[in-house]
């Protein structure tokens, strides 16, 4: 449990350190684009508005508001895409610098997902301003996202831990990994809606914490809705046991990454 | 523990796995389950004993592929033995190799906090020592360039300035420093006097002989990952050239 202990001993240090990589990453991510810093608002902004010309104009589903009931689940399966496999990607990137100086490495991941973490706050920022122009009133529902984000982080945080680590040892998990998340994306109810599946397969779906985020999102963004406490405390047990068991998984895998890396 | 004892290194050993030997897939992971191979393993460091004091300025030599490298990692937390243990009494910052750690696209400036960060500094301490660093490197003209843009000498300089600066109980310091110009390379090893002075632990590895007989309180000389001999710097290094020339 080296990681553990070095964080508790010197825990401003080690914050420190995530937030220079946050804020490093953040800088070099648009270092000689034009337009700068405005792509993280231009990139959702853009891909947004092709899904709602597309779904609003062609496809019509039964489903009511079916545009932006894609674009909620979207957003959040983007960060969780996103941010697991950047994590794999920049420990790969960082293998040098985790082969010359000793540091806790749990601070890499961290600050991967964190950068991930910002972009999904702009494609929120994106989502509520294009929902503010269109009929759907919002409500102060709307504040509970910010519970389910965090709650997402988190889930997002512990998986990134045990994939990138298990990939330094097995570079394989890096081929088969995109392939699990194009599957993960038909599984997790994006493209269509809870309510679309027979009520007797509710059990299953609802074990991918992913699916109660979505669905809990769309509920308070939509609906004005706030989840049953039962499934808020679901979501709430499955996310530590996700971080707790990720975060073993990498703490005991890093001694090795000097080597395998 | 003794207190007055930086490291305290017994019985260590390392090992490497040869890099083809080692199960990198999951197919392989499994097909080795079944039949084991010899693995074939080279022996970086081999039952290593050695007390390094508190205040001590050691020097290791020794030819290339001895090991020294290996230990320096060891002792800085990057390896695990594969046995025998070290202890280190206190906090360490090592300068390894140039460029590690810095990131070209980005200022020196904002180099300086992420470097100081990975060496487990807060912000506040960095902005402390940031005028002695710049002073030391003698960069202050090119704080606001980017990295990529500096020549060798000057990524040397900023590297070393950083290292020296943070304050830590033992210094470790790698061959990096030849690619200083004789000027800054004086400069480094006053900077090491007088954190020696302060009471400071000092381990620096290099192929400058010289270097180490003026400046080393003690020193080491590996082969093949053991200790060949230990003591004042002038006998070590008498030794090292004696078996050298047999070569």
């Amino acid at each position: 449990m080296r990681e553990f202990i070095e964080i508790r001993s010197d825990p401003s240090s080690y914050f420190n350190l995530v937030k220079e990589m946050v804020i490093a990453d953040f800088k070099l991510r648009y270092q000689n684009s034009f337009l700068g810093i405005l792509w993280s608002l231009l990139q959702p902004m853009m891909l947004f508005g092709v899904l709602l010309f597309v779904f609003s104009v062609f496809a019509r589903f039964q489903i009511e508001n079916y545009a932006y009931h894609l674009l909620i689940g979207v957003v959040l399966w983007n960060f969780f895409s996103e941010a697991t496999t950047s994590s794999i990607n920049s420990l790969i990137q960082k293998s040098r610098l985790i082969k010359k100086i000793y540091f806790p490495r749990s601070a890499i991941i961290i600050s991967s997902t964190t950068n991930s973490f910002i972009n999904l706050l702009f494609g929120i920022v994106t989502l509520l301003f294009f929902m503010a122009f269109s009929e759907i009133n919002l409500d102060t529902t709307l504040f509970l996202l910010l519970l389910y984000i965090i709650e997402l982080f988190f889930i997002t945080l512990g998986t990134s831990f045990a994939v990138s680590s298990l990939s330094a040892k097995y570079r394989d998990i890096s081929y088969i990994w995109p392939v699990l998340l194009r599957l993960g994306f038909w599984l997790t109810p994006i493209a269509y809606s809870v309510s679309m599946i027979p009520e007797k397969y509710h059990f299953f779906i609802f074990l991918n914490p992913i699916t109660r985020v979505i669905h809990y999102s769309r509920d308070a963004l939509l609906l004005s809705k706030v989840s049953n406490l039962d499934g808020l405390l679901a979501l709430f047990i499955t996310t530590i046991i996700i971080v707790v068991v990720g975060f073993s998984i990498f703490s005991s895998r890093s001694l090795q990454f000097p080597e395998e890396l | 523990m003794n207190n007055n004892l930086a490291i305290e290194i017994k019985n260590l050993s390392k090992e490497f796995v040869l890099p083809h030997h080692r199960r990198k897939t999951l197919k392989e992971t499994i097909v080795n389950k079944f039949h084991k191979k010899n693995i074939n393993k080279i022996s970086a460091i081999d039952n290593l004993s050695i007390d390094i004091k508190t205040g001590e300025f050691l020097g290791i030599i020794g030819p290339n592929g001895a090991g020294k490298s290996t230990l320096l990692k060891i002792i800085s937390g990057i390896y695990l033995p594969s046995s025998g243990t070290v202890v280190v009494n206190g906090s360490l910052a090592s300068f390894i190799e140039l460029r590690v750690g810095f990131q070209k696209d980005l200022t020196a400036k904002d180099n300086i906090f992420l470097y100081g960060a990975l060496l487990g500094l807060t912000r506040n301490e960095v902005k402390n020592s940031y005028d002695k660093i710049i002073n030391f490197a003698e960069l202050q003209r090119f704080m606001d360039q980017k990295y990529k843009y500096f020549s060798s000498g000057m990524q040397l300089r900023l590297g070393f300035a950083i290292t020296s600066h943070v304050n830590k109980d033992i210094l470790l310091v790698d061959e990096a420093l030849s690619v200083g110009d004789e000027s800054f390379q004086k400069k480094c090893l006053v900077k090491m006097h007088n954190l020696h002075k302060k009471g400071k632990t000092i381990i620096l590895v290099s192929h400058n002989l010289n270097m180490i007989e003026k400046n080393c309180t003690r020193a080491i000389y590996m082969k093949e990952g053991t200790l060949e001999s230990v003591g004042k710097p002038k006998k070590v290094i008498a030794k090292y050239l004696r078996s050298d020339n047999t070569l």
